[in-house]
């Protein structure tokens, strides 16, 4: 571990903090900041409107669940697919591995723009693309396996020393049996940091829950606060743009944020107390 | 209502939409429908369009077997991009109320909207009798047929802030027109130390239809293109005088290059700067004392022609039916019950935009424009606005006009003469034969 | 790394490919394909006719003065970028990477722009940034100097996205260089102290070399992320002031959805594609040659 000066450290973590709360801080308080004095530090007082102006517009509750749904739809199917891939990718040789990994690379540097007119083509001629519970199939399978988290299973696997595999197989282990008992267990933070980079592209998409849902009662919670916030003509929320557009958007990262807070003590543990010795 | 959202409207509207949300049922299907009945969909713009539509859509519902639903499409540029989408996924519903002219010669060429023409044999008649006859020929697509019902216009016009002016000991009650006239008020103004315009410079291709666009339409009095839509029309004195005049604004400052807003946060609706270029849908944005202290005037004309009427940008919106609809004669209905007399009269009055329509002043009488006195100039304009060029470039086109914009005017990078000719020779190329 | 592989268990290994494999034929490798065919096309997105064009889209891309612009503005994106992220990432990683009290708050904080929504963070930091009334600006007035033209000027603009992205993705960077610091052997930090270095040489001696790998990672991923910039300057810039922020996913968006040209989009995407594989395989086999 590097020790470094206490005071090296706080000061770079705070300076640091400080640029990072700070639009958050922002956004919160311009949210409840009266019409008119929007883009002030401090608020001569409260003024709730945009919230309530918000919850009146869109039917929340729904926009949540379909938000819910879509995300863990998306991270189940990354986790599931993208640890058996990146553990035949890491720990087993078949031949066209090496194609194999090359061609998940290569999804990734795909633009999404690229592949969305086909998709949506793709998903409108399957029935998927009306509002209905076929929703939730056009929402989640065109981004259902994460490459990203498919690259980090396998460094994670990769880095797990030869010598358990190699007591597994002596002792005449499968290779189901393997990864079940032995590199899952193992790779715990690689679940985590997984499902932290996959969770983040469904709860945030925009564009492609806009295109494939128009339907206020299907639609994820992050289309919802978009079009709310796009309202270019618009006098949403009485005549106060920024009020309305950072009440959505603190409406947006509340959920993930308390998220990320009660899931970061198993999250910490598994990075920091946790993590494999090289 | 989202505009006058007084306290108890509020409750109500959130008490129904909580009721709605939470219930079991969801899918929009409106209210009392028998179950498996077709529901016909109407896309919308967000915000208060959507919900003036909306309240249209209740009404119809009440009186009719077939029940329609509306739905929000995101306000601004957004929701053009994903109409093409969603035609070429054959995901479009019946109707689509807020098409814009710059896309209307695709859609009418991509067999993605009904021809309107050959479906309703009324359909040219109603047009006729709801616009007139010119506005039936100016939208008649290159087949000759109709593909699109123009519905709204909002004359681009300059609102002033009178009691600015006053302060920079300008008349408030008579604003400029000619170039020379705008120049020295907004050097005035600036000499007050008061910020004389406030107009976006964001690249995106629909800002210039609120800026240099209507002040070329108004020299040149004709489109960026030749009658056939074949070749460039504005490499000409008017197209140079007009982003010269612009080139001047920004070179002395009086419009900062600066990203300023558009409606609610725009310098002019919180009294911060003199003069606005916007539509009659700026006025509910207004707020406070601005919405006291405006005028408006005529966008800035060369001073050679100083005289007779000044025409600007119309920016006309359309109603189309897609051809994916499931119940064509309903959605033909169903859009000229949207554009009735009445219910045109009550989007004026709701909207603060203008409908279509020839007999408008009379259906909502004189005691409203007293009312509404800013309204007046808006609607005595539409007798001579011009919309965009009904080219299946012309987002293209504007796109090129609008980086000639941002080199020539608003960083005065190369001279407006020699930035035209390059954005007419890319043009030329682009809807050449 | 320990010695010879051994290869008693691969029959059947790829089984465990095969979920991938079908997830890839059907969203990935098919639309794929659709987007080619397009782009040998004059495939307008809505037009009726749509003429075989061959290699036409392509040859006029490599002609087109606003791709190659899109392009350099990518590098000098990733000139900012890069740097930016790896000086940042890695002073909060080494200054995260210990017990201390606060160490949680710290971690959300750093974490909370990842896990915000792209538009919401585009579209406050567009406020921010503005020239006349952002916050920023006004700050600097306060402290006596004068505003900066953050998003309205040619030279400035595609840096400010660069630092807004940085800023946006730092967290999670933070935490594959926390994850990369767990896999430094604690016995050569210890000999390093035994021999008396101080902490800025174990620094450079001993944890920077150790992060090498996550070095690479986080590299490689920024550098897609880069090619990618997409939301900021839609929502910021519009790609303007004269282009300045015109990024290639941009302008194959604004081809494809508003100028409905889905042909030229889709060979945008392509090439697009194909030089960050370029990138970023030059850029391993760079990392790799200085790490083995």
């Amino acid at each position: 571990m590097t020790r470094i000066p206490r005071i090296v450290r706080y000061t770079i973590l705070t300076l640091g903090g400080l640029i990072f709360l700070f639009p958050f801080y922002f956004m919160i308080i311009t949210s409840v900041s009266p019409p008119g004095s929007t883009g002030s530090l401090v608020p001569p007082s409260l003024d709730f409107s945009t919230w309530t102006f918000i919850f009146a517009e869109l039917p929340i509750s729904w926009n949540l669940l379909n938000s819910v749904v879509y995300t863990l739809g998306v991270v189940a199917i990354t986790l599931a697919i993208g640890s058996i891939t990146g553990y035949a990718l890491a720990r087993l040789s078949f031949r066209g591995r090496d194609t194999l990994f090359a061609v998940i690379l290569f999804t990734l540097a795909l633009p999404f723009q690229l592949l969305m007119v086909p998709l949506f083509i793709m998903v409108s001629d399957w029935g998927w693309a009306r509002p209905g519970p076929e929703t939730y199939l056009a929402l989640i399978f065109p981004m259902a396996v994460n490459a990203t988290a498919i690259i980090i299973f396998r460094q994670f696997f990769r880095g797990l020393p030869q010598e358990l595999f190699d007591a597994a197989y002596l002792d005449g282990a499968g290779n189901l049996r393997i990864l079940w008992k032995i590199a899952i267990p193992l790779t715990r933070p690689a679940f985590l940091i997984a499902t932290l980079i996959t969770f983040i592209g469904p709860w945030n998409d925009f564009l492609w829950g806009l295109l494939v849902v128009r339907d206020t009662y299907w639609q994820p919670l992050s289309v919802a606060v978009g079009i709310l916030g796009s309202g270019a003509h618009a006098t949403a929320g009485g005549g106060n743009y920024w009020g309305t557009v950072t009440a959505a958007s603190t409406l947006l990262a509340v959920p993930v944020i308390v998220l990320f807070v009660a899931f970061q003590r198993y999250f910490v543990r598994g990075v920091i107390e946790d993590g494999i010795k090289g | 209502m989202w505009i006058n959202r007084k306290s108890v409207a509020a409750v109500a509207v959130a008490g129904s939409l909580t009721i709605a949300g939470c219930s079991a049922e969801r899918g929009g299907a409106p209210a009392g429908q028998p179950a498996g009945a077709q529901t016909l969909t109407i896309w919308a713009p967000a915000g208060t369009e959507g919900d003036f539509v909306r309240k249209v859509v209740e009404k119809w519902n009440a009186g009719h077997e077939t029940k329609f639903v509306a739905q929000d499409l995101p306000a601004a540029t957004a929701s053009e991009d994903g109409i093409a989408a969603a035609v070429a996924a054959k995901s479009t519903p019946e109707l689509f109320i807020g098409a814009s002219t710059a896309q209307s010669p695709s859609l009418a060429e991509s067999g993605g909207v009904l021809n309107l023409s050959k479906e309703f044999p009324d359909a040219e008649s109603f047009v006729t009798q709801r616009s007139g006859q010119a506005i039936l020929d100016n939208y008649r697509a290159a087949d000759g047929s109709l593909y699109v019902v123009p519905w709204r216009t909002n004359p681009v016009m300059v609102f002033h802030n009178k009691a600015l002016l006053k302060k920079a000991g300008l008349d408030a009650e008579k604003p400029p027109a000619t170039y020379s006239e705008y120049l020295a008020a907004f050097k005035a103004l600036k000499v007050a130390g008061i910020a004389p315009i406030a107009q976006s410079i964001d690249q995106t291709w629909w800002h210039r239809n609120f800026d240099w666009y209507p002040t070329y339409l108004a020299a040149a009095k004709h489109g960026l293109l030749s009658e056939k839509v074949d070749a460039s029309a504005f490499n000409e004195q008017a197209g140079v005088e007009s982003m010269t005049f612009w080139r001047e604004v920004f070179a002395k400052g009086y419009n900062a290059r600066s990203s300023a807003g558009l409606d609610d946060t725009n310098p002019f609706n919180q009294g911060k700067s003199a003069f606005y270029f916007s539509g009659p849908w700026n006025i509910p944005s207004m707020t406070g004392p601005v919405a006291k202290q405006a005028g408006v005037g005529t966008v800035p004309v060369p001073d050679a022609k100083a005289t007779g009427p000044v025409t600007t940008y119309g920016d006309i919106k359309h109603v189309v039916i897609f051809a994916t609809a499931k119940n064509k004669s309903a959605s033909w209905e169903f859009v000229k019950f949207y554009l009735n007399a009445e219910n045109d009269a009550a989007f004026l009055s709701e909207m603060k935009q203008i409908p279509l329509r020839t007999t408008l002043a009379d259906d909502v009488g004189e005691a409203f424009f007293k009312d509404n006195p800013l309204l007046v100039p808006f609607v005595e304009q539409t007798g001579s606005v011009l919309d965009l060029d009904l080219s299946t470039k012309t987002i293209d086109v504007l796109t090129t006009l609008s980086t000639a914009y941002q080199s020539a005017a608003i960083y005065g990078r190369q001279p407006v003469a020699e930035a035209l000719k390059q954005a007419a020779d890319q043009v030329d190329q682009l809807v050449g034969k | 790394m320990g010695g010879k592989r051994h290869k008693p268990h691969n029959r059947g290994s790829w089984l465990y490919t095969l979920p991938y494999a079908i997830f890839f034929l059907t969203f990935v490798a098919y639309p794929l394909g659709f987007a080619i065919y397009m782009s040998l096309h004059e495939w307008g997105l809505i037009s009726a006719e749509r003429p075989w064009v061959g290699p036409g889209n392509f040859l006029t891309l490599f002609r087109d003065p606003l791709f190659l612009t899109s392009l350099a503005n990518t590098l000098l994106y990733l000139a900012v970028n890069l740097p930016l992220t790896l000086v940042c990432g890695i002073a909060l990683a080494v200054a995260l990477n210990a017990s201390f009290p606060g160490r949680a708050f710290f971690r959300t904080v750093y974490f909370l722009p990842y896990v915000t929504s792209t538009v919401v963070v585009a579209l406050l930091w567009k406020w921010m940034l503005s020239t006349d009334d952002g916050i920023l600006n006004g700050f600097l007035r306060t402290l006596g100097f004068d505003g900066l033209p953050w998003l309205t000027s040619t030279w400035l603009a595609m840096p400010s996205i660069a630092v807004v992205v940085a800023w946006k993705s730092l967290g999670f960077y933070v935490l594959l260089f926390l994850g990369g610091l767990q896999t430094i052997p604690r016995s050569l930090e210890e000999a390093a102290v035994t021999d008396g270095a101080t902490w800025w040489q174990r620094f450079l001696h001993v944890t920077l070399p150790g992060l090498r790998p996550a070095i690479a990672l986080v590299i490689a991923l920024s550098t897609i992320t880069g090619f990618q910039v997409f939301a900021e300057p839609y929502l910021m810039t519009g790609g303007g002031p004269l282009n300045s922020t015109m990024t290639p996913v941009l302008y194959l968006y604004q081809k494809g959805f508003q100028s409905l040209d889905f042909g030229y989009a889709a060979a945008i995407g392509i090439v697009v594609a194909l030089v960050v594989v370029a990138v970023v395989l030059l850029q391993r086999r760079f990392l790799e040659e200085r790490t083995t």
